[in-house]
């Protein structure tokens, strides 16, 4: 009984071997007789390994053949004289390969079969690569129990090194893509995305809040200025073509300092590249007045420059305020500058202004607090001279294409502070008052919680959605976005546009808005160390779409961007600002008959030339006024 | 407004072209070649070089000014866009694709067709009078195609 039990086992062990021998056997006699397709499949799919490709990759590859598979069943027809042969075309030249095969004319023979071997050969090899990848990831593949751990690494490391060797391509990553999308750069790795070899969004998205996270050094500044200029040039492109209004980028710098200086110059640079005529630098080049705010407005910013505390001070600003609004309603209009106001700011000054008669109930007030009025003048004196000049010039945010504001949050911050808020209020009354000629307009705050105390970011996000302003938000941490975790939220959830994490500390909350994806999770039995059995179970879980660990060890210009519950890890590419001879692209307009003139003003006096231009002014300034005749 | 068309109006002043350039500067020297070339000298002056220098100063008499005419600078030569005609498209387009190419990677741009002829040459050699060296030939001008755009500069306004 024993022994035949023995017998069945063995034969039943013999008939397993003889199966596996047969299906291999099968297996390899089909490679070889599909042999030069099998050799452009395993080289294919090793190409794909060593660069880190998707299997996407080699089925579009597969499909570009196309071309060569037309001509070639073209050329088999027309050489035949019949349409019917190019249907056998395969298997004549399937035959025709191993005849010059067995002839020795190797060459030859993979030449008359490569047209059919290619394309074949791409699709198989992208469907290997794909069941490679599928078993690595759901842990089925693999010899050793950390197998898939270490696929995953080397498959991240070869994947960098393609999107850098892509983005050194001068012509692979371009600013916009022909449909208009702004390109960030060449994609790493997509999960939840769409696998393309660069990362594109569309405009709309750039119309949409964003939030933008990286810690110094890591390529936030040139993420930004592409993402900039990308925003520029598509929606330059999209006026010329009448498709949208003329945009205006606003950027508010509140760090400050040289380094802001520097970036200042060159956003002007790339900006010029991508179609911007005029670039204001303020407070340093170009000016804005505050005065220009409507009365009601202009009274609320004043006061609100001012900080005032609670308790027995909320009285003094209640008088303050009384006190700035006759001052900027006076019958004889508003203040045109800092001195007229300062001027105003005078007890005489008021009660001779409302002492018409007309303005009884104004002209108490002005007696009432007239002790309070020098105070006042004395506080708004001294906050109008720190603030400096940059808010009482002429000129508007409809100068310039594009304003890059410094403030200085790190050396000033109440200065700062007190800029930050009179531009917002600027930027705000700007896009109410133009109505229907108003700009697409893209407000780009870096570092605005330095100066965000009297300015919550996330008022200013809740505002320009009312004003259908789009906000770009950037800070170097998680923490850096605002003064605390429910304003952090508030400002990460409504990121229509999407949010940009680049190498920080401490990305667990913004990676969290990513949410989670389903992954086939499977335990295998160890059958020594450290080999794994055949034998094992599978479950569905679900995962982080974007990885904590991964955002923590980004490279410098590498940056991750989440949208949607999908993430699409990017290699940013540089913008070079010096490639000459790149015409402007208000050329296209220019060529476009009845197209909309995409030349927006700028704020620097340009004469139209002339043989001998009329130069009295200048001749006046530089050797004093003509004498009267 | 447009810009006058001053070459360079940093030289048309006699300055180096500088970021850190004072009003000061910029003004005195626009008095210097003011002086020497106005039209009302007993000499009579250089009226073009008085109206470039007039330009000049205009453009630059303020730091934005400045900025901007620096930018420019960086920015390159503008392509004439105002000529219309087939002959005058064709000669921009052609100065476009050599532009292109001379910003992009022309040495590997030159490898790459040289390595596609090779491959054609040798599919061609090899297949003989066969329909499979027409196909091969088109399959190496389909990837010639496709990758040879990424060692151009990328086109205008992209």
């Amino acid at each position: 009984m024993i022994t035949r039990w023995l017998s069945l086992i063995a034969v039943r062990a013999a008939l397993r071997a003889i199966g596996r021998i047969l299906r291999v056997g099968v297996a390899a006699a089909l490679v070889i007789a599909a042999a030069p397709a099998s050799v452009v499949a395993a080289l294919s799919a090793a190409l794909a390994w060593l660069a880190g490709w998707p299997p996407g990759r080699l089925y579009r590859a597969a499909l570009w053949c196309a071309p060569m598979v037309v001509v070639w069943l073209a050329a088999t027809a027309i050489a035949s004289r019949s349409a019917s042969q190019a249907a056998a075309a395969p298997y004549l030249a399937w035959l025709a390969m191993w005849h010059r095969g067995a002839a020795g004319s190797y060459p030859a023979a993979a030449a008359v079969i490569a047209p059919a071997a290619i394309p074949v050969g791409l699709a198989a090899g992208g469907l290997a690569w794909s069941y490679r990848i599928r078993s690595m990831q759901t842990g089925t593949g693999g010899l050793s129990p950390d197998a898939a751990v270490a696929f995953d690494l080397r498959q991240w490391r070869h994947q960098a090194r393609s999107a850098r060797a892509r983005i050194a391509a001068p012509g692979a990553v371009p600013l916009t893509t022909r449909n208009g999308s702004l390109v960030a750069g060449a994609v790493i790795r997509a999960v939840g995305h769409p696998s393309r070899p660069i990362a594109s969004i569309p405009y709309s998205r750039m119309r949409s809040h964003q939030v933008v996270i990286g810690t110094t050094g890591t390529g936030k500044t040139t993420l930004l200025l592409r993402l900039w200029a990308g925003f520029m040039a598509t929606a330059l492109r999209r006026h010329a073509a009448g498709q949208g209004r003329l945009p205006l980028l606003v950027v508010l710098d509140c760090k400050g300092g040289a380094d802001a200086r520097r970036i200042a110059d060159r956003a002007r640079r790339v900006l010029r590249l991508a179609g911007a005529r005029s670039t204001a630098i303020w407070p340093d080049e170009a000016s804005l007045s505050l005065w220009a705010l409507p009365p009601g407005q202009l009274t609320t910013t004043l006061v609100d420059l001012i900080e005032h505390g609670t308790g027995g001070a909320a009285y003094y600003a209640d008088v303050m305020e009384a006190v700035v609004e006759l001052a900027v309603a006076a019958p004889c209009g508003p203040p045109a500058s800092a001195a007229d106001f300062l001027a105003r700011l005078d007890p005489g000054w008021l009660a001779m202004a409302y002492s018409s008669g007309e303005h009884e109930a104004e002209a108490a007030l002005v007696r009432s607090a007239s002790r309070q009025v020098g105070d006042i003048g004395l506080r708004f004196r001294t906050l109008l001279r720190r603030v400096g000049a940059g808010l009482d010039g002429p000129g508007g945010f409809g100068d310039a294409d594009a304003w890059y504001c410094i403030l200085e949050g790190t050396a000033e911050i109440s200065v700062a502070e007190a800029q930050a808020r009179a531009l917002a209020d600027l930027l705000a009354s700007y896009a109410t008052a133009a109505g229907p000629a108003s700009r697409e307009i893209l407000l780009a705050v870096d570092e605005f919680s330095a100066v965000s105390r009297r300015l919550p970011v996330w008022q200013l996000y809740e505002r320009a959605r009312s004003l259908g302003l789009a906000v770009q938000v950037s800070a170097q941490s998680w923490e850096g976005l605002a003064a605390d975790q429910d304003e952090r939220y508030r400002i990460a959830a409504t990121a229509d546009g999407g949010i940009w994490l680049l190498r920080t500390p401490h990305p667990e909350p913004a990676a969290a808005l990513a949410g989670t994806r389903k992954i086939t999770e499977t335990t295998r039995r160890l059958i020594g160390i450290p080999v794994w059995s055949h034998l094992g179970t599978s479950r569905v879980r679900l995962a982080p779409v974007v990885d904590p660990d991964l955002i923590r060890s980004l490279d410098v210009g590498q940056a991750a961007y989440i949208y949607r519950g999908g993430v699409t890890y990017v290699q940013v590419k540089r913008l070079v600002t010096a490639p000459a001879a790149l015409p402007a692209p208000t050329q296209a307009a220019a060529a476009a008959p009845g197209a909309p003139s995409a030349v927006p003003r700028r704020p620097a006096p340009a004469p139209e030339p002339s043989p001998l231009p009329d130069a009295r002014p200048l001749l006046d300034q530089a050797f004093g006024a003509e004498p009267a005749p | 407004m447009t810009r006058p068309p001053v070459a360079d109006p940093f030289l048309a002043l006699g300055l180096q072209p500088r970021p850190d350039l004072t009003d000061d500067e910029v003004h005195a020297a626009w008095r210097r070649v003011a002086s020497a070339t106005h039209p009302d000298r007993e000499d009579g002056g250089d009226p073009a070089r008085f109206a470039q220098a007039a330009a000049a100063y205009t453009a630059l008499r303020t730091r934005f000014g400045r900025g901007e005419v620096l930018a420019d600078r960086t920015a390159g030569p503008a392509v004439a866009t105002g000529r219309t005609g087939r002959h005058v498209h064709a000669v921009i387009a052609g100065r476009h694709l050599w532009a292109r190419i001379r910003h992009g990677r022309p040495a590997r741009l030159a490898l790459r067709v040289l390595l596609a002829l090779a491959a054609c040459a040798a599919a061609v050699a090899a297949a003989g009078p066969h329909p499979a060296a027409p196909a091969l030939a088109t399959g190496v001008a389909t990837w010639l195609v496709l990758t040879a755009r990424h060692d151009l500069a990328p086109p205008s306004g992209r």
